[in-house]
C-alpha cells in the first residue's frame, strides 16, 4: 500500500521560524510535575505577550509595483472550485472584477466542488477558445488531462492559490501559479498559518497550552498547517498536544463532524485550546459541538481563512474565538496579474497576500464587511497602477 | 426479495416489449389521429425540447458564437461520457425494480484501482484497465448477491455499499489525487477521432450494446417483466434470482468501465465517494423514462436525458448565467417532463385530465 509522504522541509521550517518573531520559550525546562517558579512564570507571560503580538501583526506583503503590459480584449475563463462555497466564489468574483477593470471578457464556471466539475469547466474554457483560464484553489493533480488539453490549445492557465503537479513528483502543467509572499513557497506560506495559530494559542493560554489539534489530509495545505503549528509548539516547553483528531470533507458531508469533535473533547478533559485547519468546518458542526460541550469559555479556539460568516461567529463567541485570516479577494486579483505577467513573459510577481490573526478584540473588520489588513492595503488601486489603468 | 412494487410509481404494470406504449382504451370522442399525435408527442417531447434548446442557444447572441462550434460540441459530448455510462449502469437494476446507489462509488473505485495499478504498482495499461473493471464487476456481483440471494432491500444495501466504498477510497488515497498514469492513457482520454472525442465512441458502442440487450433479447424483456411484477414473472417461469444477479453484475461492470474512462479523462484518479456522478445519472435516467418508451427506463431516453442537461448547462454557462440558474432550469425541466408525460399518458389511456 502507498505510504503517505508529507514533504518535510526541516531546513525551510527552521529558517521560517527563525525569520519570524522569535517565540520566547515559555519557561526554562523544568521537571514536568514541578510548578514553575515566579521568574519563569513571568518569562512565560512576557513570551506569551510577544507571541500574541506576533499573531496580530502577522506577515503581510505589498502588491507588485512593476508595470506589465495589458493585451486588449482577451477572454478569461474563471473556474470556481464551487460557487456554493464563499471561499471559492469570493476569489472568482474578484478575478472577474479585475478582468472587467482591464476590459477583458470574463466567464465564471462553477466547478461544483468535485473533480469532474473542475475538469469539465477547464474543458469548456478550451471549447470556448478562452485566452486565459484561471483555476481557483485546486491542485493540478486533480485534472491533468484537461490542463494538457489547454496547454495544447495554447491557453495560458493559472492556478490561483493552487499547487502544480511537480508537488506530487509530476510535470508542472499550469502555465504558472500565483505566488503570495516573497521568499515563501506555498508550503512555507501554509506553515506560516500554523505558526500564527500557535502564536495566538500560546498567547491566549499564557504559555500553558493543552491543545486538541484537528487535522486535515484531503488537501496539501492541511498537513502543511500542522507542520507549521507543531514546529512552533516544539519551541514551547510548557505546551503540549493532548489530542489529535483527523477530519475530512466527508465528515462535513455526512454530518459526523460535531459528533467526532464532541467525542475528542470528552477524551481530552484537560484541553484548553483547539486548532482547526479550515473555517468552513465550524459551520459544518464544530462550533455547535464546542458550544454544547459547555466548555466554550474555557477553550481558545482558532481556525483559518476568516470568511465573513466565521468573523460573525468569532464576534458572537459562538464556538470560534479567532482565525488566521487573509484576503481571498486579493488572491483573485493576483490571478489576473499572474496571467498578465505570463503573457508578457515576465517573472511571476509575489502578490503580497499575507496573514493576520483576527479575534473579537483585534483586527476585526466592521460588521458585514470582509477582512482588510491592519493597516489597510488598497491592493486594487496598486494593481490598476501596475497595469497602467 | 422485497415486495413486488417497482420504484417508479408511474410505471404501468404490464410486461414490456420493445414496442412503444399501447394505446388501449381511448375515449370514444377522440380520433385515432389525435391519439397517435398524443402518443408521438409523449415519446418525443424530450428530444423535441432538446432541439429547441440547441436552436435557442445557437441563435442567442451571448452564446451563439461558441455554442455550436465543433470544439464546444466535443466538450459537451466528451464531458458527459462518464455520467452517461453511470446512467446506463443504473438502468439494469432499475429495470429489474431495484435502485443501485453504489454506481457512483463503484465508478470512482474503478478509477482509483486503474490509476493506482499504473502509478503505484507500475502495471501495464491494459492490465490496469482490466483490474479496474474486474474490481467493479466483483462489487456489482456482491450487490447482486445481497439483493437476489439474501433478499436484502436494494435501496438500503446499495446505500451501505456506496458508503463502504467511499470509506475504502478515502483510506487508500488519504484524500489526495493519484497521479503518474501512463501518458498514452491520458492521451486517449483527451484525443479525438473523426472530429469527436474518442471516449464518445466507446460510450456509443456500450450504449448500443445496452440498448440491444434490453430491447432485443429475451433477457432484456424478462428483466422488464421482473421489474413490472416479479411474482407474475416467477409464475411464468422466469429465473428471477439469476436475472437480478446478472443485472447487478452488468451494472457494476458498466460503472467500472465508466471509472476507466473517468481515469483517462482526468489523467489520474481523485478521492471522492462518487455522489457527484450518482445524482446527475439518476436525473438522466428518470428524465429518460419520460421519453421514447414513456413510463419505462430505457437507454435511448436516458442518452437524451444526459444530453438535455449537458446542453442546457453549456448554453447557460456560455450565456454568463448565474450558477444557480442551471439548477433551477434543470429542476423545472425534470418536473415539466415528468408532468407532461403523466398528463399525456392519462389522456392516452382515456382517464381524462
Amino acid at each position: 500500500m502507498r505510504s503517505m509522504k508529507p514533504r518535510m522541509k526541516a531546513g525551510a521550517l527552521s529558517a521560517l521560524l527563525i525569520a519570524s518573531l522569535a517565540l520566547a520559550s515559555c519557561s526554562t525546562a523544568t521537571a514536568e510535575d514541578e510548578p514553575a517558579d515566579a521568574e519563569s512564570a513571568s518569562a512565560a507571560t512576557s513570551g506569551s505577550t510577544d507571541a500574541l503580538a506576533a499573531a496580530y501583526e502577522g506577515t503581510v506583503g505589498t502588491p507588485p509595483t512593476e508595470s506589465v503590459p495589458v493585451p486588449e480584449d482577451l477572454t478569461v475563463w474563471i473556474v470556481s472550485c464551487g460557487q456554493s462555497q464563499v471561499t471559492c466564489s469570493t476569489p472568482s468574483q474578484a478575478a472577474a472584477d479585475a478582468a472587467e477593470a482591464i476590459g477583458w471578457q470574463s466567464n465564471i464556471c462553477d466547478g461544483q466542488l468535485n473533480p469532474n466539475g473542475w475538469a469539465s469547466c477547464i474543458r469548456q474554457g478550451v471549447g470556448a477558445d478562452a485566452d486565459v483560464i484561471l483555476v481557483m484553489g485546486q491542485d493540478c493533480s486533480s485534472f491533468q488531462g484537461p490542463l494538457e488539453e489547454a496547454r495544447a490549445a495554447g491557453i495560458t492557465t493559472v492556478g490561483v492559490g493552487a499547487n502544480d503537479c511537480d508537488i506530487d513528483g509530476g510535470e508542472p502543467l499550469y502555465s504558472g501559479i500565483t505566488k503570495k509572499l516573497d521568499g515563501l513557497d506555498n508550503e512555507q506560506w501554509w506553515n506560516m498559518v500554523g505558526k500564527l495559530q500557535a502564536d495566538w494559542l500560546i498567547g491566549q493560554t499564557d504559555g500553558d497550552l493543552k491543545l486538541l489539534e484537528v487535522t486535515f489530509a484531503d488537501a496539501r495545505f492541511g498537513p502543511w498547517i500542522s507542520d507549521g503549528l507543531n514546529a512552533a509548539l516544539a519551541d514551547c516547553d510548557t505546551c503540549e498536544v493532548v489530542g489529535t483528531l483527523q477530519l475530512s470533507n466527508r465528515d462535513a458531508a455526512s454530518g459526523t463532524m460535531a459528533q467526532k469533535l464532541s467525542t475528542a473533547l470528552l477524551q481530552a478533559p484537560d484541553a484548553n485550546a483547539i486548532s482547526v485547519p479550515l473555517d468552513g468546518w465550524f459551520l459544518a458542526g464544530l462550533s455547535q459541538a464546542i458550544v454544547s460541550s459547555q466548555r466554550s469559555d474555557d477553550l481558545a479556539v482558532i481556525g483559518t481563512f476568516g470568511q465573513r460568516s466565521n468573523l460573525d461567529l468569532i464576534a458572537a463567541g459562538e464556538g470560534q474565538d479567532a482565525s488566521v485570516t487573509f484576503s481571498l479577494e486579493w488572491d483573485g486579483w493576483s490571478g489576473v496579474d499572474t496571467a498578465l505577467r505570463l503573457l508578457a513573459d515576465q517573472e511571476i510577481a509575489a502578490s503580497g497576500v499575507g496573514l493576520q490573526v483576527v479575534d473579537a478584540e483585534t483586527n476585526m473588520p466592521a460588521d458585514g464587511t470582509s477582512f482588510t489588513y491592519n493597516p489597510e492595503i488598497d491592493f486594487k488601486q496598486a494593481y490598476l497602477e501596475a497595469w497602467g489603468k | 426479495m422485497d415486495s413486488s412494487h417497482t420504484p417508479l410509481e408511474t410505471r404501468e404494470a404490464k410486461v414490456a416489449g420493445p414496442a412503444g406504449p399501447e394505446s388501449s382504451h381511448a375515449g370514444p370522442q377522440r380520433s385515432a389521429g389525435g391519439r397517435l399525435l398524443g402518443a408521438h408527442l409523449e415519446r418525443f417531447a424530450l428530444p423535441l425540447l432538446l432541439v429547441l434548446i440547441i436552436a435557442f442557444f445557437g441563435v442567442f447572441p451571448a452564446s451563439s458564437t461558441v455554442f455550436l462550434s465543433g470544439a464546444n460540441v466535443s466538450v459537451v459530448l466528451a464531458n458527459q461520457s462518464v455520467v452517461t455510462l453511470v446512467a446506463l449502469a443504473l438502468i439494469f437494476p432499475l429495470v429489474a425494480g431495484h435502485f443501485d446507489f453504489s454506481v457512483g462509488g463503484i465508478a470512482v473505485l474503478s478509477s482509483v484501482v486503474t490509476a493506482a495499478s499504473m502509478a503505484h504498482f507500475s502495471l501495464p495499461l491494459w492490465l490496469s484497465c482490466l483490474l479496474g473493471v474486474a474490481v467493479a464487476a466483483v462489487v456489482g456481483a456482491v450487490n447482486g448477491l445481497l439483493v437476489a440471494r439474501f433478499g436484502m432491500n436494494a435501496f438500503v444495501s446499495t446505500l451501505g455499499m456506496a458508503t463502504l466504498l467511499g470509506g475504502l477510497i478515502q483510506w487508500y488515497t488519504g484524500g489526495l489525487a493519484i497521479i503518474g498514469v501512463d501518458p498514452a492513457f491520458t492521451k486517449f482520454g483527451s484525443s479525438s477521432w473523426l472530429g469527436l472525442p474518442r471516449v464518445v465512441f466507446v460510450v456509443a458502442v456500450l450504449a448500443f450494446l445496452a440498448w440491444y440487450l434490453l430491447t432485443h433479447t429475451p433477457f432484456g424483456r424478462a428483466l422488464y417483466a421482473i421489474g413490472s411484477n416479479n411474482r407474475a414473472a416467477v409464475l411464468v417461469g422466469l429465473p428471477l434470482r439469476r436475472y437480478t444477479q446478472t443485472a447487478f453484475c452488468l451494472s457494476g461492470t458498466l460503472a467500472g468501465l465508466a471509472g476507466v474512462i473517468l481515469a483517462a479523462r482526468t489523467g489520474g484518479a481523485n478521492a471522492d465517494n462518487g455522489t457527484y456522478l450518482l445524482f446527475p445519472a439518476l436525473a438522466a435516467v428518470f428524465l429518460g423514462a419520460t421519453a421514447i418508451l414513456p413510463g419505462r427506463f430505457n437507454v435511448v431516453g436516458t442518452v437524451f436525458g444526459v444530453l438535455f442537461v449537458a446542453v442546457s448547462v453549456s448554453g447557460l454557462t456560455l450565456s454568463g448565467a448565474a450558477n444557480w440558474v442551471d439548477q433551477v432550469f434543470n429542476g423545472v425541466a425534470l418536473l415539466v417532463a415528468v408532468g407532461l408525460s403523466s398528463y399525456l399518458g392519462r389522456r392516452r389511456s382515456g382517464q381524462g385530465t
